[in-house]
């Protein structure tokens, strides 16, 4: 059975944080609930499929989204930047939703993310729906690389894979992962989760209107999951 | 209402259809019209003779109902199943196009007349029977007709063929027709249609299915404005509201309501336990009763066993089949997850009379007459009266036969719900369907699907829509924000850039891009399709569907239970779990979600009396007498409480406090009940309240006293701030989610039919969970969110009731009683364990603690494996 609890909030023990310091392969980084992986080393913040522009391919299919969810995941990353004191930005892939998807609206977001952060160095992994990217993005300061380039002593890659022996670590997206958490008396749905299995570091989609895909990770993987605005260590 | 136009006997035995003699005395006219091809008979007479073909007279309500139609009414004909209401409304356009095609010698089926009559089924896999149906009088009278259906499994090139010029009568679906409505060609010959006739109009009323087809009767009432609309029911508590939603409200057209044979003999009883006082009170027992089950199918023919849920029809198939191994291959199970090809086979084998028996859930409920059946079982509650009545119907079909219905309890309390059923049933006292009030996710399909089928103009379909009894009411704001919706996105007007889907020109809503045309075809209906994932045998053979999360925590040759066999999980592939023959004892069974059905608020009302007849020693028929001893230890314990009276028992035990309340409104209400009630206790003092439900009341448990007393003085049942207790107390944006996944699907948003299937599509794929989070956030006015609420507070929580029963509660008397021991009813709450709802934590307290719950668990594990 379900309890009913109080409905004195002070009375309730904060059980998760904003954000998590983790140890992996002997690297120090950052999990942050609104989706990031910052590592204080080398002041970069890893974010994975922003899917830029997702509603606006729906409109224009005719189905109805309102515009914000662009903006609200751009929003997300300019705090996450100002938070951590980020000098860079590595997006792991999936930047655009679409073709479709680079609409004046989205455009004028992003100039205005680019105005506002002239100092930030942006890369982007190449990503499955980033083909024909470059023409797409001219205008911004953005560096493309290709998945399984190093940065320092981990990789970057959209699609999860084998990390080069060079280096410890792979961080990567595309998978969306999501946790599904369930128990004989209750279940909450899925939760986007960071994955760490077999020195692949997979990273949740940080875009708002973008879905999620459950994972089962096995004993030896770790999974972080978050839960409104809190990490959850599993 | 005299029949002398039609020169009606005598009223026919009400029985059954009766046998002409062999020397009709009312066969004279067949005498002076000896041979009617050459004489041109009456319409009338060439009815009867077709009648007499087969040894019948009409009865007095088909006579009643093809005079209504012949008069030009619209109406609705309710009556037993199998008791000729399909002839009651068939005939009636045929006898109108002979009166007016008199002549033989002019009919010519190569030519057939146009579309006249439009049939509309519920279930597409019900069109092949009835086109059997409709053309046997056809094709004996040798009428010049084309019929022919058009559903979803009608093949393209028939589709393409009927495009062009449509059969003189036609079988379709909800979803068919509003398909047919997008072809702007089509609408001279749709504004032919003289006849709309809707089969089983009660399961399509109330839901959205149902809304559908009353705005595709507005739009070809629009067309023809003399059109005739008829429908088909079970006998329902709101047979005047069934009418006029079909017949539509604003219509100035007589309708009648006609009563055909109601009173077929029925016979119910109960299977009572050999061993009364080893019958569980409450819970779902196993096998106990399969003997005394076995030895009635074993006496008849062949039998229908109706299970509540998927999981219990496979539980008693297998149960079955162990009490009388001889019947392999002689029983089947049959539900809703099953692939169509095994349910057709499964069908097929009861049609025949090739099958003992038939375990099956309600997807045995509509369609087509088994005339093989002569036995129903009813395991469990069937929670309705209406829904009890419709099974029994299910067998019998023979000319005079009893439609005949065993129940079979599966705890001791049941067998009151029997009781309560079929005192209703007497009384007549059958379940009203509660109607859906302007659903707007299916006028923003419909008014898409018009301004595809050759555009509108906003007055015009307002106008229109407005005639259906389901959007009478609504506003010019809420009509206007669907113009919004489907013109510009909605009505924020910087919220939706880009957007296309209808364009407005000179007043003309039309669409003009082929994707959204095709897009809105592919996605026409309210059916939503579950996350379900096939299951094949490695050969590929599918066998049905079960829900992902089954699946997910199966291991690889885990076994489980699946269309009566045994089977093991071999692999996971693209979606598709693949099994493989098994031998052993199953490790799980699949459970599907949905299904539980709460009591109905009639047969609540039912049961009450019941035990108000208990309490003072009042012990009619077999069930109740064999409850004796239940009761009397109940009465000893505590009391039985009367009508006016709500029974509280509280009981103070080391482990805590437990109040048990008995309002007996059914597990949603009381489910709602619970919640607010809890929410309502630990306000007044901190506590810890956990809470359970059933059908017949709730128990609160915590660890410290529940001052229910105190409570109830201050206002514990009030009705006031009711709607805020309930979101306060409710995970509402939860089950807010879970609601509106169909109202995402209908108005369009996301795509239904099977994920892959559309490849090109898959980039404007999306949960509806994530448009929901994406109007919340950003454009909060969106009237689906609205509906959404509505719905939830409706149908999730029967708030209706709620409120009512509430009332009920506060005016009632209060017993307030503290048993030594737990008591006979409050036992049931202790073993049925319901869902429940946490209401004040918040999401990271609910995860932290079942993680807390799954480590603890993992522990025990451990511990046991290491003192071993």
């Amino acid at each position: 059975m379900l309890q009913l609890y109080p409905l004195a909030p002070s009375a309730i023990e904060k059980t998760g944080h904003s954000s998590l310091a983790v140890s992996i392969e002997g690297l120090d980084f950052r999990l942050l609930a609104k989706r990031g992986l910052y590592w204080p080393e080398q002041k970069i913040l890893f974010i994975a499929d922003t899917h830029f522009g997702k509603e606006a391919t729906f409109r224009s299919q005719g189905i109805a989204v309102p515009r914000g969810s662009t903006e609200g995941t751009v929003a997300t990353i300019a705090q996450m930047i100002s938070e951590c004191q980020a000098s860079r930005l590595v997006l792991l892939g999936d930047m655009f939703h679409a073709r479709s998807s680079i609409s004046e609206g989205i455009r004028e977001s992003l100039d205005a993310f680019f105005l506002a952060h002239p100092q930030l160095r942006f890369t982007l992994v190449l990503g499955n729906h980033d083909r024909g990217i470059q023409a797409l993005t001219k205008g911004w300061p953005i560096e493309i690389i290709d998945s399984g380039a190093a940065i320092g002593s981990v990789s970057v890659s959209h699609l999860p894979q084998e990390p080069s022996l060079s280096t410890k670590l792979l961080l990567c997206g595309h998978l969306h992962p999501a946790y599904r958490f369930t128990s004989k008396m209750d279940s909450v749905g899925k939760l986007p989760c960071f994955w760490l299995s077999n020195r692949q570091f997979v990273l949740p989609a940080i875009g708002e209107f973008t879905g999620t895909q459950v994972i089962h990770p096995s004993k030896s993987d770790q999974t972080w999951v978050i839960v409104d605005d809190q990490i959850l260590r599993i | 209402m005299k029949m002398q136009a039609w020169n009606v006997g005598r009223t026919p035995s009400r029985l059954k259809q009766p046998s002409k003699p062999a020397s009709a005395s009312s066969s004279k006219r067949l005498q002076r019209l000896p041979n009617s091809k050459l004489t041109n008979p009456t319409p009338l007479q060439t009815v009867r003779d077709y009648f007499a073909s087969n040894g019948q007279k009409p009865f007095r309500f088909q006579m009643e109902a093809w005079k209504a139609y012949a008069e030009g009414h619209s109406g609705l004909v309710h009556s037993a199943t199998g008791t000729g209401k399909t002839l009651a409304v068939w005939l009636g356009p045929i006898l109108a196009w002979l009166k007016r095609n008199k002549t033989r010698s002019d009919w010519n089926s190569k030519n057939p007349p146009a579309l006249r009559v439009l049939w509309i089924t519920p279930l597409r896999a019900l069109a092949a029977d009835t086109e059997n149906a409709l053309r046997a009088p056809i094709e004996a009278m040798g009428l010049p007709w084309l019929l022919e259906s058009r559903t979803g499994d009608s093949s393209a090139s028939i589709k393409a063929k009927q495009l062009k010029r449509l059969p003189t009568a036609l079988i379709t679906t909800p979803e068919s027709l509003c398909l047919l409505l997008t072809h702007a060609a089509l609408q001279p010959q749709l504004s032919a249609i003289e006849g709309v006739i809707v089969d089983e109009w009660h399961e399509l009323l109330g839901s959205k299915r149902g809304i559908q087809v009353e705005l595709a009767l507005a739009r070809i009432r629009k067309l023809n404005p003399s059109l005739r609309t008829w429908g088909l029911s079970a006998t329902l508590g709101n047979l005047t509201e069934a009418g006029k939603a079909l017949i539509g409200c604003k219509s100035t057209q007589p309708s009648k309501i006609i009563q055909g044979t109601t009173k077929k003999r029925l016979r119910l009883d109960s299977l009572i336990p050999d061993r009364m006082e080893r019958f569980p009170w409450s819970g779902h027992i196993g096998s106990s009763m399969v003997p005394q089950a076995a030895r009635e199918i074993e006496g008849v023919r062949s039998a229908l066993v109706f299970a509540n849920t998927r999981s219990q029809t496979e539980i008693w198939y297998q149960h079955l089949l162990q009490c009388r191994p001889d019947w392999a291959g002689q029983i089947a199970v049959h539900h809703g997850s099953l692939d169509t090809s095994v349910r057709e086979w499964v069908e097929n084998g009861l049609r025949e009379g090739k099958l003992r028996a038939v375990v099956c859930t309600s997807s045995l409920d509509l369609g087509v007459d088994f005339s093989a059946v002569d036995l129903v079982l009813q395991v469990g509650s069937p929670k309705g009266s209406a829904r009890l009545l419709q099974r029994a119907g299910r067998s019998g079909h023979q000319p005079g036969a009893e439609s005949r219905l065993i129940f079979v309890p599966t705890n001791a309390l049941e067998l009151i719900e029997l009781a309560a059923a079929k005192d209703a049933i007497q009384h007549g006292k059958m379940e009203a369907r509660p109607l859906l009030n302007k659903p707007l996710d299916v006028l923003v399909q419909h008014a898409v699907t018009i301004a595809i089928g050759g555009g509108f103009a906003s007055e015009d379909l307002l106008e229109e829509v407005r005639t259906t009894q389901a959007f009478q009411s609504l506003t010019d704001d809420e009509w206007q924000w669907v113009l919004d919706f489907i013109v510009r996105g909605g009505s924020s007007l910087n919220a939706y850039p880009e957007f296309h889907r209808v364009q407005v020109e000179n007043n003309r809503y039309q669409v003009s891009m082929r994707r959204v045309i095709t897009l809105h075809r592919l996605n026409i209906g309210t059916i939503v399709s579950d996350t379900a994932m096939k299951v094949k045998y490695m050969s590929g053979n599918t066998i049905g569907t079960v829900e992902e999360s089954f699946i997910s925590k199966l291991k690889q040759g885990d076994k489980f239970l699946f269309a009566g066999k045994l089977v093991e999980l071999a692999i996971v592939r693209d979606n598709v779990a693949y099994v493989k023959r098994s031998k052993g004892t199953p490790d799980a069974i699949p459970r599907w979600m949905g299904g539980r059905m709460p009591l109905s608020s009639e047969l609540s009302a039912a049961l009450r009396e019941k035990i108000h007849e208990a309490s003072d020693g009042d012990l009619k028929g077999p069930e109740m007498k064999s409850l004796k001893g239940l009761f009397e230890l109940q009465q000893r314990w505590s009391i039985l409480p009367r009508t006016n009276e709500l029974l509280i028992e509280v009981i103070h035990e080391r482990s805590g406090y437990q109040v048990f309340l008995f309002p007996f409104e059914g597990r949603l209400v009381h489910e709602g009940m619970a919640s607010v009630l809890a929410y309502r206790l630990t306000r007044q003092q901190r506590t810890t309240i956990s809470m359970a439900c059933n059908d017949y009341g709730i128990v609160l448990q915590s660890p410290h006293a529940i001052p229910i007393e105190k409570a109830i003085v201050e206002g514990l049942f009030s009705p006031e701030r009711l709607e805020d207790d309930v979101r306060q107390s409710m995970n509402a944006t939860e089950m807010a989610k879970r609601q509106f996944r169909q109202i995402a699907r209908v108005s369009g948003l996301i795509q239904a039919g099977l994920p892959g299937r559309r490849k090109s599509a898959s980039h404007i794929q999306a949960s509806s969970n994530l448009f929901f989070d994406a109007f919340s956030e950003h454009d909060p006015g969106n009237l689906l969110l609205e509906q959404c609420r509505r719905e939830v507070l409706e149908q999730q929580l029967e708030w209706s009731r709620l409120s009512r029963a509430l009332e009920r509660m506060q005016e009632g008397k209060i017993k307030m009683m503290y048993p030594p021991k737990v008591t006979p009813l409050a036992f049931s709450l202790l073993v049925d364990k319901l869902r429940e709802r946490v209401s004040s934590e918040t999401l990271v307290e609910r995860v932290a603690r079942m993680q807390k719950a799954l480590e603890t668990a993992a522990g025990d594990e451990v511990a046991k494996a290491s003192s071993l």
